[in-house]
Formats: structure tokens, C-alpha cells, sequence
């Protein structure tokens, strides 16, 4: 067993010798595959390369810190709030419109109203000019109205302005 | 795309381009043993294949930054992890087929006709002599311990010192002695003289 000066033997220099032969005997389709995962693996690194250049990498990093336990805190404060928030009944749109509004939309909406202004013979007014005419006189004149009760108008009258 | 310019020179795109020309240059130089040391130790050629360009992806992605002379032993490094974990797939994977009732034998198994077809071009007699003591190179090889295997490749195949093996290996440079030293006596034993 002959060493050269490396140390080494005949049988390492031998064993060398067919293991670089069996390099030279890989087939076409093992380097086609090598060849292409080697261009996949240079485009990894150069797609890499683009997000970390050193400005950027930098104030990456040095910002990570802090803004991710920040960032955290503020979205779980905001889906906490929203889930415990108690919600109040929505109302309808156009609900809280403004009630004379819906007054004024009320009697337009009453025909019996508009009947009544329309007849033009104005005995309803009429009769309730009396009843006030009537409240208004001192008693025992005796006056009477137009339907209703004047008795017990009368007669309530009476008692009032003995008393 | 922003970039770190001194006056005219783009110096983020010119050492971008040359560390990309540098990391080629080293990929292609080191796959094909790669290859060879992943296939000797799976003994099988895509998962071999697939070991080596999962190694090449993980170097480009997380250490394409370090300087040029680590990347080999960092390669060998992740090549090795990704073997092992291979390694440990197929074992699960054997032991589940083992306790299927109704197993039939793999398509991998059956040998390729074309690749068994006899060839018109009638092989030299030397080559016939490499070709039969590679292949009892390989046998005697794949029956060694993964660790020596490891440390005889990187040493013989590769050419790696024994720093940089320990350093693939992740162990120190006694254990890579002992471990090649191991391995030459094992294939001293197994291979005798070899007359190539």
C-alpha cells in the first residue's frame, strides 16, 4: 500500500477514479432534469434578491418589531369590539323623516276631512260657533245649540255659576 | 424598483448579476456528484434528482447572500437533511405497505425494456471492467453506514477537506476521520485491490 504525498493510498486514488467515472456516466435525462432545477433554483434567488435589497431589508427588519405586535393588538381590539358591541334594532331608512311631514300626509289622506270642507253648506261649523258662543254666555239665557246635549251643557253651566 | 446607485452604476444590479453568475457557476459545478451522492445513498434516480433540486432551492432561497466559499458545505448540508427525511418517508411509507393484506409488487421494480435491450455497439473490454467494479462500487457503498457513506463521498467524490466535511456533516473533524477511515477499511475488505 503505496501513499503519495497526500497520504493518499493506491485504493483511495483507484476508488476516486471510478467514482468520478460513474460522474461522467450520468445520463441525458438526469442532467436535463439538474440543468432545469438549477435555472429554477437561479430564479429563486433572483426574485429573492428584488425584495431584499439592503434599504429596504433594513428598515424591514427594523420596523418588523414593532409594528407587528401593534398590528396584532389593534385587529384583535377591533373583532373583540365588533363581536361585544351590543347592537341597538336598526331602523327603517327614512324613519326618523320629520313628523309634521307624516301629519301633513295624514289629512291629505282622510277623505272624511276633505268631505267635510267640500260639502260648502258649513253647518258643521255652524254648529260648533254656537257651542263656543254658548260656553261664553253668563246663565239662564237659556240658549240652545244645535244637536249634541245642550241640557246638560245647561245645566253644568248652571252648577258651575252657583257655585 | 428602487435601487443603490453611485452616480451612473446601478451597484445593487451589477453585484446582484455577479453573485447570480456565481451561484450558477458553483450549482453547476457541484450537481452532477450531488446527484450521484443523493442516488447512492436513496438508490433511487428521481427522488435522488428531487433531493438535489430541493437542495439547490433551499440554498438559493436562504443562503444565496453568504459568501461563495460556505456554500458547499452548506449545499452538502441541506442535501444531507433533505436525504435523511427521504430516508425516513420510505421507511414509514415500507412499513404501511407491509401491513396492507393486498399488495402487489411496484411498476419501479419491473426492469424497462428499452433500458434492457441489447445494445448493437458491443462494450470494450475495458469498459465492461469500470462498469463491473463500479457496480460492485455502488453495492459495497450502499451497504455502508449513512454517516460513513456521507464522509467517504465528501471526502472522495467531492473532494472536500476534512473542515469542510465536518462542517456538511455537522460534526466535528475526529468524527470525520474516523468515520472515512471506517468506511476505506469496510471497503478495502468488501472490494480487495481494484485494477482499474
Amino acid at each position: 500500500m503505496s501513499r503519495d504525498s497526500n497520504g493518499t493510498t493506491d485504493f483511495e486514488r483507484q476508488l476516486h477514479t471510478l467514482l468520478q467515472e460513474s460522474v461522467q456516466r450520468v445520463g441525458g435525462h438526469a442532467r436535463s432534469r439538474l440543468n432545469q432545477a438549477r435555472h429554477a433554483a437561479l430564479a429563486e434567488a433572483a426574485r429573492r434578491s428584488r425584495w431584499h435589497l439592503p434599504l429596504r431589508a433594513a428598515a424591514w427588519l427594523q420596523l418588523r418589531p414593532l409594528w407587528m405586535p401593534a398590528t396584532g393588538a389593534v385587529a384583535a381590539a377591533v373583532l373583540v369590539a365588533f363581536v361585544l358591541w351590543p347592537h341597538a334594532p336598526q331602523a327603517y331608512p327614512g324613519a326618523e323623516a320629520n313628523p309634521t311631514t307624516v301629519e301633513d300626509l295624514d289629512l291629505l289622506a282622510d277623505h272624511e276631512g276633505m268631505d267635510l270642507m267640500q260639502s260648502g253648506d258649513g253647518q258643521f261649523y255652524e254648529w260648533a260657533m254656537a257651542q263656543t258662543n254658548q260656553r261664553g254666555r253668563p246663565a239662564g239665557t237659556g240658549a240652545t245649540g244645535q244637536g249634541g246635549a245642550p241640557g246638560q251643557n245647561a245645566g253644568t253651566d248652571t252648577n258651575q255659576n252657583s257655585g | 424598483m428602487p435601487a443603490v446607485t453611485h452616480g451612473d452604476v446601478d451597484l445593487s444590479d451589477s453585484s446582484s448579476n455577479a453573485r447570480s453568475g456565481a451561484l450558477s457557476q458553483f450549482l453547476a459545478s457541484v450537481e452532477v456528484r450531488a446527484f450521484k451522492i443523493a442516488q447512492t445513498a436513496l438508490r433511487h434516480e428521481d427522488d435522488a434528482l428531487d433531493a438535489v433540486q430541493d437542495a439547490m432551492l433551499q440554498l438559493a432561497r436562504a443562503y444565496s447572500d453568504r459568501p461563495p466559499e460556505e456554500w458547499k458545505p452548506l449545499f452538502y448540508r441541506i442535501l444531507e437533511n433533505r436525504i435523511r427525511d427521504m430516508q425516513r418517508r420510505r421507511t414509514v411509507r415500507n412499513r404501511v405497505i407491509s401491513w396492507l393484506p393486498f399488495r402487489s409488487e411496484s411498476d419501479e421494480d419491473e426492469p424497462d425494456p428499452i433500458a434492457e435491450a441489447a445494445s448493437e455497439d458491443p462494450l470494450p473490454m475495458r469498459r465492461l471492467e469500470i462498469a463491473e467494479a463500479m457496480g460492485a462500487l455502488e453495492k459495497a457503498l450502499g451497504a455502508l453506514p449513512r454517516r460513513q457513506q456521507q464522509a467517504f463521498l465528501l471526502r472522495t467524490l467531492e473532494g472536500l477537506d476534512v473542515a469542510q466535511t465536518a462542517r456538511a456533516m455537522g460534526c466535528s473533524e475526529g468524527s470525520v476521520k474516523t468515520h472515512y477511515f471506517r468506511a476505506l477499511q469496510t471497503l478495502r475488505a468488501q472490494l480487495g485491490e481494484l485494477y482499474v
